[in-house]
């Protein structure tokens, strides 16, 4: 590839792809993340493509957010058990409201260190009423409580 | 503690950039694409588990085998060590870093928590190097990252120990030593022809059938099932642009490794003094653009939700078109190191 067809102009994502210069010889080049400049629009609508169907779901009683977040993050419910180190059987099972109901807080606790969430959001949904709320949770030396920080600008 | 003096760097790769960096900070000059070469470490599996929705694909050869080669080819002596203690394993890190030696650690790419929100995805075969730490804030140099980041002990703990595929285990290792008398110009040319004559006999050779040219042609056969594998047409569209993703933007240096090895076969040609490996070379360029073309027409048709089976069809016919390519090209690699 060519040094001149590889410059993708974008700042927040870089990485080094392996060109051939003016030169002739091969080496490598610093630039932007071509999919990210081109398609990030694509990759978020599909995003909230996810989240609008689940969240809609969600509060009807449909599915438990087990559901939720393994399609958020594209995984199986096969992975899903490995990682939180129960039976898949117990991940299909916790994935109606009824189901997962029966799970331990210690089980909802490694479902939520799996998916990347505070335990308070595998209860909860947070929907900002307002436009640029910046909206944070930190962890705590307590590993089931989180604090949700809302406000304008920097929180 | 204070952060250890690392030319951190961004890298095409996590593995060959860290052991790049790692080696260098040793003191033994060596590039990516000579780590990626002398290594033997490009390769083609086609991977189909439980664990994913759809079938994966990877372009390098298997996590750990860069570091285990380089140490045989070149001398060097890695140490390594496991943990099933997450507490033991921090305490064993911080000990080492306070020593001043940079050390790598195997993680789960979805806790590094600098990185951005798209990129977070469960993989657990990620290296990055550990630096210093301040307050309950471990210092990491991660070549994906343009600068050296904080990352938190609990998300690092968590990243030690994920489970599932290539589960780390605590997994860390070190640079122990050089080669007493360094790394002479004859233990390069040989290291370079075996890291050669092992990749072509894999892309060629091996006789399973997920791997090298026999994989690419599983995987080119297994893209027209994918329709009835996904669940709509957005999660088809994401696993088609997945493709792009895996060949360009996951570490690869473009055309999934294709460039790189390029650029090591280049160097190779004036150390090794084997003129004809510079014409493999621009072979393997120009192969790696034919993969880049596919790239592009991944992310296009996916983006455009253009996913018909005539559309799939199109794809294995691209992927095939490469095996046959790589497969002439690996034979007459495979011919000149014999």
């Amino acid at each position: 590839m060519k040094e001149a067809d590889a410059r993708v102009d974008l700042d927040q994502h870089q990485l080094l792809l392996y060109v051939e210069k003016e030169d002739g010889s091969y080496g490598p080049l610093q630039t932007g993340a071509y999919l990210v400049k081109n398609y990030s629009d694509d990759f978020f609508q599909k995003r909230h493509n996810i989240e609008t169907e689940c969240i809609d779901r969600l509060r009807k009683g449909e599915i438990s957010p087990v559901v939720y977040y393994m399609l958020l993050y594209n995984m199986t419910a096969a992975d899903i058990a490995v990682r939180v180190g129960i039976s898949k059987g117990k991940v299909l099972k916790h994935q109606t409201p009824k189901g997962f109901a029966g799970a331990s807080i210690e089980i909802v606790k490694r479902y939520a260190d799996v998916f990347g969430v505070s335990v308070a959001n595998m209860f909860q949904l947070v929907v900002p009423k307002e436009k640029d709320l910046n909206i944070s949770s930190r962890k705590t030396a307590n590993p089931f409580l989180s604090v949700l920080e809302i406000g304008k600008g920097n929180t | 503690m204070s952060q250890i003096p690392f030319e951190h760097k961004l890298a095409a790769h996590c593995e060959s950039g860290m052991l790049s960096a790692l080696l260098n900070h040793k003191g033994l000059r060596i590039s990516e694409p000579m780590v990626l070469g002398l290594t033997g470490a490009i390769f083609f599996v086609f991977i189909k588990t439980p664990h994913m929705v759809f079938p994966v694909f990877d372009m390098r050869s298997r996590p750990g085998d860069m570091r285990k080669n380089l140490g045989k080819r070149l001398g060097i002596e890695f140490r390594t060590q496991k943990f099933r203690d997450p507490l033991a394993a921090r305490a064993s890190l911080e000990a080492l870093v306070a020593r001043g030696i940079p050390t790598t650690v195997q993680v789960d790419m979805f806790y590094m928590d600098y990185i951005p929100s798209y990129m977070r995805v469960h993989f657990n075969a990620h290296f990055i190097v550990v630096l210093g730490k301040e307050a309950s804030d471990f210092l990491v140099s991660d070549c994906y990252y343009p600068s050296i980041s904080r990352l938190s002990q609990d998300s690092l703990d968590k990243a030690r120990f994920a489970k599932s595929d290539f589960a780390p285990k605590g997994f860390q290792f070190y640079v122990a030593s050089l080669p007493p008398h360094g790394v002479s110009d004859d233990m390069l040319r040989a290291a370079a022809i075996k890291g050669i004559k092992q990749a072509a006999s894999n892309m060629v050779r091996l006789p399973v059938p997920f791997i090298g040219i026999k994989g690419m042609r599983r995987f080119a056969d297994n893209i027209p099932t994918w329709p009835k594998i996904a669940r709509n047409m957005d999660a088809l569209s994401h696993a088609i642009m997945s493709i792009h993703i895996t060949l360009e933007e996951r570490g690869t240096g473009g055309g999934g490794f294709r460039f790189m090895y390029a650029s090591f076969l280049q160097e190779a040609a004036k150390f090794c003094n084997r003129p004809e490996f510079s014409d493999m070379s621009k072979r393997i360029m120009a192969i790696g653009d034919r993969w880049r073309e596919l790239s592009l027409f991944v992310a296009r048709i996916g983006k455009d939700r253009d996913l018909g089976d005539n559309r799939m069809q199109e794809i294995r016919q691209m992927i095939r078109a490469r095996a046959d390519e790589e497969e002439a090209f690996f034979r007459d690699l495979l011919a000149m190191v014999k």
